[in-house]
């Protein structure tokens, strides 16, 4: 063996990257295309079909838009709420430096390894009319009935839902971006301090920053989770509205094959809006890439 | 020096407030899992048995499922790790051409709409006739499951030092005893991670599950989604224990690793 | 056993200077030879293309007549000590010992018996059952030699090995290698920037300078000359009033080294 690692890829190299790309990116792209071809009408790979009837039915339809920006509401409060915890909770154990922040993260990790179904379903146990808090508030002589009780969960503001998000994507974000450099941070951070940075000022111009290449990409993706995702939605939501993710998975798994090109239609726009929030959140944070944070490559886990 | 109470006291409450918020639903599910009738507004059961929880864990569908999914995800674990290591390897050197477009493709599944990427899959299953299959399952859990692998695996050859191999071949060692006589025993933590949380992701699937498997492959996650709609409450409770054990007991195993390996 | 290093250069970046631009030299079979030169000089290197652990873009190396050209780092019938002791951490002392004699086949009573012995030489065979992690800078560095010689190598190299051991403990490790080379009659060839350890180690040196062989001779040769090139450079002169005062509490140990027994080849 040599011991400086080569600066070139070799063949050997390219088919050892190709194992790991071809599964997850060849799989991912030729679902996307399938997807994109389906909705445009193009079966059967018979491209002159191609016609944007399936979008327009899909818009045309009544409930569309209010799923839509149900879905959106979600996606984006969802998100945003896990952002400022992650941001806080991470900031906050980054400047105290003790080990509590480090056992607070491995509790929260198991959290990550808990199904998404499993969660929803024991938010549902905890949080419903007749959950537990609702008995504990009736055992205290609070309410007396479980309508009585406000609706938490399967509700019209997808309260619910945005909680599932909110308690499983904190832990995400903290780990996809604490480990990283959690001790180079903590020294910057101690720095700013002895030059005179307020907590707030350092959080904004030393620990942002220095989560951001992490952070950001991460949010992306739970973005796109909240959004595209299935269970959460399915076992918190409300029957009207239903999210669109719902809707797809629905109109997907349809005898009916028109209504399985205007679920591919329905993931198109989905896919289109992620773009759209990702490319947002990008020029949002531009600042936290172009200076004060090293630029330091990293592979991302799947946001799930 | 003596620290005041109350400072001593308040250093817990965020591990507390952790264990709270993450433990008290799964306990509940517990909880139910364990009595049959426990009706509002009791706060607990009247009193505790396990004879729902070894009825439905008795029956032979639970079981089936059970087995299905270890089948799976022991397949799925076995390949992605395996397609990983070498891949890690090359992404983990300090100059690596085109890596951005390695995770770019790696980082795609994770940001396009979860139900459309399980549709298109599905689609893509379909035109190759796996379509319901194990195989197909377990090719459709390779796009979550190889990222993950790749991250923690990318990290731990980060943080190897190759001197250790270096070593280890001027002693003597060819490639193969340098692989399994130094590098596997000191990425086994690493690899421990690697397999525990590729495991878990596996396992969690559920709608990915649902079209790949066409409804022929069944696993515990199916059985619990099913169980929703007018189950009784512990049948749920137990079906959703079962489905959260695997992750529970394998991020326990490798817990005081993944702090440190989940990030390059 | 003798080592001949025959013109070598090494570059790092296609159009930079080369680091190693030519450099050739001679270990005699049995000797200490001491490779010395500022840091950034390409010692380090150097050891590394002897080992096999990088390819030199010129030059060769041969080792009894034959050349090593193409021979991968395991094949070669060399050892290497790195700065750091590299023990491996999921085996014992012993067992991090016998590795060389384990990925050779040696039968496991067999290997035991000959690290026990290298443990001994050493002086620490009361560790032989003891994990690495709680051995000292000192003791990680001793077992790190006793591996290194375990497999009988025809020319230890070694790269600073004592830098990263405090004072006290490289006098020990540095009496340590005398009394072993002694013992075995190693061919060793040792980097090291340090005047003192050379003098108190080596029966010869060769100083890089600028990617070449800058001067060579014996340790009093070398450092007894105050007009030699290197002692006009910065890191030597600091060197050399440093290593003159042990010098001169002890005045009768510089001629021994030069034309004591140590030198004059009567090794088995």
């Amino acid at each position: 063996m040599k011991l400086a690692a080569p600066t070139r890829l070799s063949r050997a190299d390219l088919l050892r990257l190709s194992l790991v790309v071809v599964p997850v990116g060849g799989l991912s792209l030729a679902a996307l295309v399938d997807a994109l071809a389906t909705s445009l009408g193009a079966d059967e790979v018979r491209w002159s079909t191609i016609d944007l009837s399936a979008y327009s039915d899909v818009v045309t339809r009544s409930g569309f838009w209010e799923s839509y920006w149900f879905s959106l509401w979600i996606a984006i409060a969802g998100t945003t709420i896990a952002a400022i915890g992650a941001a806080l909770l991470g900031f906050a154990w980054t400047r105290r430096a003790d080990r509590r922040g480090r056992l607070t993260l491995s509790i929260l990790q198991f959290n990550l390894g808990v199904p998404h179904l499993v969660w929803a379903v024991a938010l549902v146990a905890v949080l419903s009319p007749s959950g537990w808090i609702a008995r504990l508030t009736a055992w205290a002589g609070l309410i007396d009935r479980p309508n009585q009780f406000p609706l938490l969960v399967n509700d019209r503001l997808g309260l619910g839902v945005i909680l599932h998000l909110v308690t499983k994507e904190v832990p995400f974000l903290l780990l996809a971006s604490l480990p990283l450099n959690g001790p180079r941070l903590r020294t910057s951070l101690g720095q700013a301090a002895t030059l005179g940075a307020s907590p707030r000022s350092q959080l904004r111009h030393v620990y942002l920053p220095g989560v951001a290449p992490a952070f950001v990409p991460a949010l992306i993706a739970v973005f796109a989770y909240a959004l595209g995702a299935y269970e959460p939605a399915a076992v918190l939501g409300v029957q009207q509205p239903r999210t669109l993710a719902v809707v797809a998975v629905e109109w997907f798994r349809d005898p009916d094959l028109r209504l399985r090109d205007q679920a591919f239609a329905l993931a198109t726009i989905l896919l289109a809006t992620i773009a759209v929030a990702g490319a947002a959140l990008l020029l949002v944070t531009r600042h936290w890439w172009t200076h004060g944070s090293q630029r330091h490559v990293r592979v991302a886990p799947v946001g799930a | 020096m003596s620290v005041p109470q109350s400072a001593r006291h308040g250093r817990l409450v965020t591990p507390l407030a952790a264990v709270l918020v993450v433990a008290t639903p799964i306990a509940i599910l517990a909880l139910a899992a364990l009595s049959t009738r426990w009706f509002f507004p009791d706060p607990f059961p009247d009193s505790l048995t396990t004879e729902h929880l070894s009825k439905i864990l008795g029956s032979s569908t639970t079981r089936a499922s059970i087995a299905t999914g270890l089948l799976v995800s022991a397949t799925v674990t076995a390949i992605a790790l395996l397609v990983s290591w070498p891949a890690s390897r090359v992404l983990a050197r300090p100059h690596m051409p085109g890596r951005a477009v390695i995770i770019v493709l790696l980082f795609l599944p994770s940001v396009l709409p979860a139900v459309g990427l399980a549709m298109g899959i599905d689609i893509v299953l379909l035109r190759l006739d796996l379509a319901g299959t194990y195989i197909g399952v377990v090719i459709a859990h390779l796009v979550p499951t190889i990222p993950y692998a790749v991250a923690v695996l990318t990290a731990g050859f980060v943080r190897h030092d190759r001197r250790l191999e270096a070593q280890a071949a001027v002693l003597g060692a060819n490639d193969w005893q340098r692989l399994r006589l130094v590098t596997l025993p000191a990425l086994r933590g690493t690899l421990l991670v690697a397999a525990a949380l590729t495991f878990v992701v596996s396992w969690s699937q559920y709608l990915l599950t649902v079209l790949s498997g066409s409804g022929r492959v069944v696993t515990i996650t199916m059985l619990l989604f099913s169980a929703l709609s007018g189950g009784n409450p512990s049948t749920i409770g137990v079906l959703a224990l079962v489905a959260a054990s695997p992750a529970t007991i394998l991020l326990a195993l490798a817990g005081r690793q993944t702090t440190e390996s989940i990030a390059p | 056993m003798s080592l001949i290093v025959d013109g070598i250069v090494k570059l790092f970046q296609p159009q930079a200077d080369p680091v190693l631009n030519g450099v050739s030299f001679v270990v005699e079979p049995g000797s200490v030879t001491c490779l010395l030169g500022p840091s950034g000089v390409g010692k380090t290197t150097l050891l590394h293309v002897i080992a096999g652990l990088a390819d030199p873009d010129a030059g060769t190396v041969h080792l009894d007549g034959a050349s090593l050209d193409g021979v991968p780092a395991h094949r070669r019938p060399l050892t290497l000590l790195m700065q750091q002791p590299q023990l491996f951490a999921h085996l014992d002392v012993i067992d991090n010992v016998a590795f060389g004699l384990r990925v050779r086949g040696v039968a496991r009573r067999a290997r035991r018996r000959r690290s026990l012995e290298l443990l001994e030489l050493v002086g620490i065979d009361h560790l032989a059952s003891r994990s690495t992690h709680h051995l000292s800078g000192g003791e990680q560095q001793r077992v790190a030699l006793a591996r290194a010689l375990a497999v009988r190598p025809a020319v230890l190299l070694a790269d600073e090995p004592f830098a990263s051991v405090d004072a006290s403990v490289r006098r020990d490790l540095q009496d340590l290698v005398t009394s072993v080379h002694r013992e075995l009659g190693t061919t060793m060839l040792m980097v090291t920037h340090d005047l003192d350890e050379a003098r108190r180690i080596a029966d010869h040196c060769v100083v890089l300078e600028h990617g070449r062989v800058a001067i060579q001779g014996s340790p009093h040769e070398i450092i007894g000359r105050p007009t030699t090139p290197t002692a006009q450079l910065p890191w030597s002169a600091h060197r050399h009033v440093k290593t003159t005062e042990p010098d001169s509490q002890r005045p009768v140990e510089t001629p021994s080294l030069v034309n004591g027994s140590r030198t004059s080849g009567a090794r088995p």
